[in-house]
């Protein structure tokens, strides 16, 4: 609705795939706080990917609202009270479907891109 | 169920935001516990994470916006505003809501009533499948027709009748009138009623030559019987006859509408002995006894195959007894039964009162939210500047819409709730005014239906009144709102299309009211050929035990009785007479000796027969025309004489050569020769055309039954008192009742009309105040906008006459538009009124013109203060205000 919301981040033109991101974390069915799965993401793309909570935060709800992900508060490993986040089946469905759209979204992409 | 939470969240923002603070808290620790371990001291670990955290409110209001309705969210915020803006203007706000509560209320209250006529099941058992049958003609089958029907139908389960009459009731204490109903055992089956204690009949209760059985209605047994539970079993005197009491009613039974003709509350029930089956047939010329006859279908029968069922009966019954029943082409017009479910029978003809109430609360409704729909315009364009600069912040049209839409709801709800409220004082003001009491409307009352309804209709008037000052009022100009004064003009004439609808539809009621008005002014300037002025009338029954051993000389007591009374000083004149006007009388058929029509039989025709004491002419001063009235040594004479009226002598094509003429009173019966004809009186109502009547001598045949009348100037109580006493000392065992004066019961007689008058009236009225209301706050509103145009026209040398055109010009059109409307429609639908309202004059032209000439004096009335407001203007003084 209000237009400048990304604070000018950059990192965030690849947040339109945020979603798509949380719920790949997600699929190895363990339940995660916000922080685990923005250090996960960190991690597994190398530092390329930064995830600010700015953007986080609003699509782990969002994502909830969907139906894809449930939360639920729990003690964390350093005893104060997190939320997590677990992955539903409706959640493995919209992953499977995102997944082959953005595969072959970038799939034909790179063949543009060698071609030119 | 995401919306549903979403929904809830509206409601409990402090919850979820205290859930996204510890969530994101919970993340800052984190960075902290990492910041640490790369070896950064506290503070620098705290401005790293600072920096990487950025600004936490707007992912805050992220993540609300996930969690929340968004659009719920500010509806609230805009409903807060308008409710606090509704605060800042009181006044208007009160008086919306008030005309709202009126509009709502009402109509809420005619729907309760429609509501428990139509819709509420009736309180016996499985109602729908209950029917009555009648005959065609009106009246009620007799006993005979009665085990006939119940012999050959085939569509009814059970079939039940009731016959009600005035019983004495003697034994312990003072000899009391009770009002019974004599019932088959079939009746409280039918009906599916149990007694409370002891039993209800059955079939052997009426066998003939057993002596009878009753059974107590709760009331009676609480009021007569002392709540005894011994009662039953114990023997009572009724009408000089031993009957056994055994079963008492459960509170909740009554079977008294006065619709299907039971004019009050039956205090007991007697059962019926089954041997006095009269003539088939002969209800029809009144001679048999009539009864209600009501049945249950069987299940799974439509009232369309029982009326057929019943119709097969009735072709059955003029076939095989032609003599009964005359009829052989089998013309249902003449002869045939009429099925009718009972609650349209309950209802009967209070459903046009009902559908005329709808009608007027609805347009009632329409006016005020047409007012309200002005005082809002108004309003609306007051707040320009307001709406002007919640536009240049960024509302939307839609927004703004919704806006204006919701304080409009707000208002209805008020309003709405105020109804309600006010809807359960109006569904019991309306329903002890019902000029006939109605058991079935008065169990009327507001419940979860209703209360939907109401809830409906607040809703709906809500669109109505507000969605013109929505539209209007969202439109903005960015320039002259925000610098310069008001636009004016602006929705003028949204506000003349809205008086115009209010005069239309306050004209159209004032129509419906005129004709109801006039037909009571009708009804009441007819002569009624009697004198009703200082009389003083009551109901006398002969005590049983004079009513067995005496037989025909009831007359002679009651002669007695009149002698006393007469000597009382002030009573000018008293007689008895068994069908008063405007009370029920006898009928029956009446053929002149030697008088035949062209078939050569003898001319036929129903009259009404009374019997009357010989002063009964003086007493109402009914003009003698012809011959001479009944004489007291009429007793002695061999032959029964008559006085017949006029309309008597008409239908026989004669006039005062009437007299002499002889009634048959068929073969090896002495025919009546009539001495005397009299005017004609409104016998059966002021709305009926004259009867033809006959008159005999209470003393050459007798009714133990009859009313008596007294002339007197003196005080109603007084006389009443005086009246007593001298019955008392010819009789003491001789109970008087159903005392009313002769003014009375004519009022009475026109309590239809006259409740119509009123509640049109008052429908009218309220429309007219509410429409001169709205033309007195447009006209108004219109001389403010224009206080500058009309200075400078007067300082240009403007009369006041000028001005007051200038101003008034346009709305006088729109208002003679409305009213030409408003007329058009009420004469269009003045035949509807005429049917719904069972009215028989049509309007006439000096009544409408009248109204018109009313509306336009109110119109004045409503102009008169913000005209005089322009003409006293001072040019210099408004135009220094600029």
């Amino acid at each position: 609705m209000v237009p400048s919301m990304s604070m000018g981040n950059r990192k965030d033109q690849l947040m339109g795939k945020l979603d798509l991101l949380i719920l790949r974390i997600l699929s190895s069915g363990d339940s995660m706080h916000g922080y685990a799965i923005a250090e996960r993401i960190e991690q597994f793309s190398e530092n390329v990917l930064q995830v600010g909570e700015g953007s986080l935060y609003p699509a782990l709800h969002r994502i909830e609202e969907a139906g894809w992900i449930r939360s639920s508060w729990a003690p964390s490993d350093n005893n104060r009270r997190a939320r997590f986040y677990r992955i539903t089946a409706a959640g493995r469905r919209q992953l499977a479907h995102e997944e082959t759209e953005w595969l072959r979204a970038a799939d034909a992409i790179t063949r543009v891109l060698r071609l030119a | 169920m995401g919306f549903v939470r979403r929904f809830v969240n509206v409601f409990r923002p402090g919850r979820l935001e205290r859930d996204f603070d510890d969530e994101l808290e919970f993340h800052r620790q984190m960075r902290l516990r990492q910041a640490h371990s790369q070896g950064l001291d506290s503070v620098e670990a705290e401005q790293a994470t600072k920096r990487r955290m950025g600004n936490q409110s707007v992912a805050r209001e992220e993540m609300r916006d996930a969690r929340v309705a968004g659009w719920l969210a500010s509806s609230l915020q805009d409903l807060r505003h308008g409710a606090v803006l509704l605060r800042r203007d009181p006044g208007t706000s009160a008086l919306i809501v008030l005309v709202l509560a009126l509009g709502i209320g009402g109509n809420a209250a005619i729907f309760t009533l429609l509501k428990t006529a139509y819709l509420d099941p009736l309180p016996y058992r499985e109602a729908g499948r209950l029917v009555t049958i009648n005959e065609i003609t009106g009246w009620i089958p007799n006993v005979s027709e009665y085990l006939e029907i119940r012999a050959r139908a085939r569509t009814l389960e059970q079939i039940a009748f009731a016959e009600h009459l005035d019983m004495q009731l003697t034994g312990n204490g003072e000899p009391a009138r009770v009002f019974a109903a004599r019932v088959t055992a079939s009746f409280f089956p039918v009906l599916g009623a149990r007694a409370a204690l002891g039993r209800t009949f059955l079939a052997e209760d009426n066998q003939p030559g057993r002596s009878p059985s009753v059974i107590l209605s709760d009331a009676f047994w609480r009021s007569r019987a002392g709540a005894d539970p011994g009662v039953i079993g114990r023997t009572l005197r009724l009408d000089g006859q031993p009957a056994v009491v055994v079963g008492v009613l459960p509170p909740g039974f009554q079977f008294d509408y006065p619709t299907l003709r039971i004019p009050e509350p039956v205090d007991i029930y007697v059962s019926y002995p089954l041997d006095r089956t009269g003539p088939l047939g002969a209800s029809s010329n009144g001679r048999g006894v009539p009864v209600r006859v009501i049945a249950r279908l069987r299940a799974g029968v439509t009232i369309r195959e029982a009326q057929s069922d019943i119709r097969r009966v009735a072709r059955e019954l003029t076939r095989e007894h032609p003599e009964a029943f005359p009829n052989p082409q089998h013309d249902p017009s003449l002869f045939t039964f009429v099925t009718l479910p009972l609650r349209d029978a309950i209802v009967g003809t209070q459903r046009s009162l009902l559908w005329l109430l709808l009608a007027g609360s609805g347009i009632l409704l329409l006016i005020a939210c047409a007012n309200t729909a002005q005082l809002l315009l108004a309003r609306s364009l007051r707040r320009a500047r307001e709406i002007a600069i919640r536009s240049a912040l960024g509302a939307s049209r839609l927004r703004l819409i919704r806006q204006f839409l919701l304080e409009g709801i707000v208002l209805a709800a008020c309003g709405g709730a105020a109804g309600l409220l006010a809807a359960r004082w109006i569904v019991r003001i309306l329903v002890a005014l019902l000029p006939v009491r109605s058991p079935l409307l008065a169990t009327a009352h507001v419940d979860a239906r209703a209360i939907g309804f109401t809830l409906a209709i607040s809703l709906l008037s809500a669109l109505i009144f507000a969605i013109v000052p929505a539209v209007k009022g969202s439109r903005w100009e960015p320039g002259p709102s925000l610098t310069s004064r008001i636009a004016t003009g602006e929705g003028n004439r949204w506000r003349h299309a809205m008086i115009a609808i209010e005069a239309a539809l306050s004209v159209f009621l004032l129509c419906g009211a005129g004709l109801v008005v006039q037909n009571l002014w009708t009804l009441l300037s007819t002569p009624m050929g009697f004198d009703p002025v200082h009389v003083l009338a009551m109901r006398l029954k002969l005590p049983a035990r004079h009513e067995d051993s005496i037989d025909r000389k009831a007359g002679e007591v009651f002669q007695g009785y009149l002698d006393k009374i007469a000597a009382i000083p002030g009573v000018e004149s008293a007689a008895t007479v068994t069908g008063p006007p405007l009370r029920p009388a006898r009928g029956g058929n009446a053929e002149l000796v030697g008088v035949t029509d062209q078939t050569g039989a003898l001319k036929s025709i129903i009259s009404w027969n009374h019997l009357v004491s010989a002063d009964y002419f003086r007493t109402l001063r009914i003009p003698l025309l012809a011959g001479r009235t009944l004489r007291r040594d009429d007793a002695g004479r061999g032959v029964t004489v008559a006085v017949v009226n006029e309309e008597f002598a008409r239908r026989f094509g004669l006039g005062a050569d009437v007299v002499g003429k002889q009634i048959d009173e068929g073969p090896g019966e002495a025919p009546t020769t009539i001495v005397g004809m009299v005017g004609n009186v409104r016998t059966r109502g002021l709305d009926t055309d004259p009867f033809p009547e006959v008159y005999l001598s209470h003393l050459q045949l007798a009714w133990g039954n009859t009313y008596l009348v007294v002339r007197s100037p003196l005080p109603a109580g007084q006389l009443l008192k005086q009246v007593k006493a001298a019955i008392a000392s010819a009789n003491s065992e001789q109970p008087v009742f159903g005392v009313e004066t002769m003014d009375e019961m004519i009022s009475d007689s026109v309590a239809e009309p006259r409740f119509e008058v009123f509640l049109i009236g008052a429908f009218a009225l309220l429309a007219v105040a509410m429409a001169a209301a709205g033309m007195y706050s447009v006209i108004s509103c219109l001389v403010s906008q224009r206080t500058s145009e009309i200075a400078i026209r007067m300082a240009l040398g403007a009369g006041r006459g000028d001005i007051v055109r200038t101003v008034l010009g346009t709305t006088t059109a729109w208002v003679v538009v409305g009213l030409a409307g408003g007329l058009g429609l009420g004469l269009a639908a003045r035949t509807t009124i005429r049917s719904l309202a069972d009215i028989a004059v049509a309007g006439s032209a000096w009544m409408y013109g009248t109204l018109v000439l009313f509306f336009f004096v109110v119109t004045l009335v409503a102009a008169y203060a913000p005209m005089r407001r322009a003409s006293r203007l001072d040019p210099a003084a408004a135009l220094r205000c600029e």
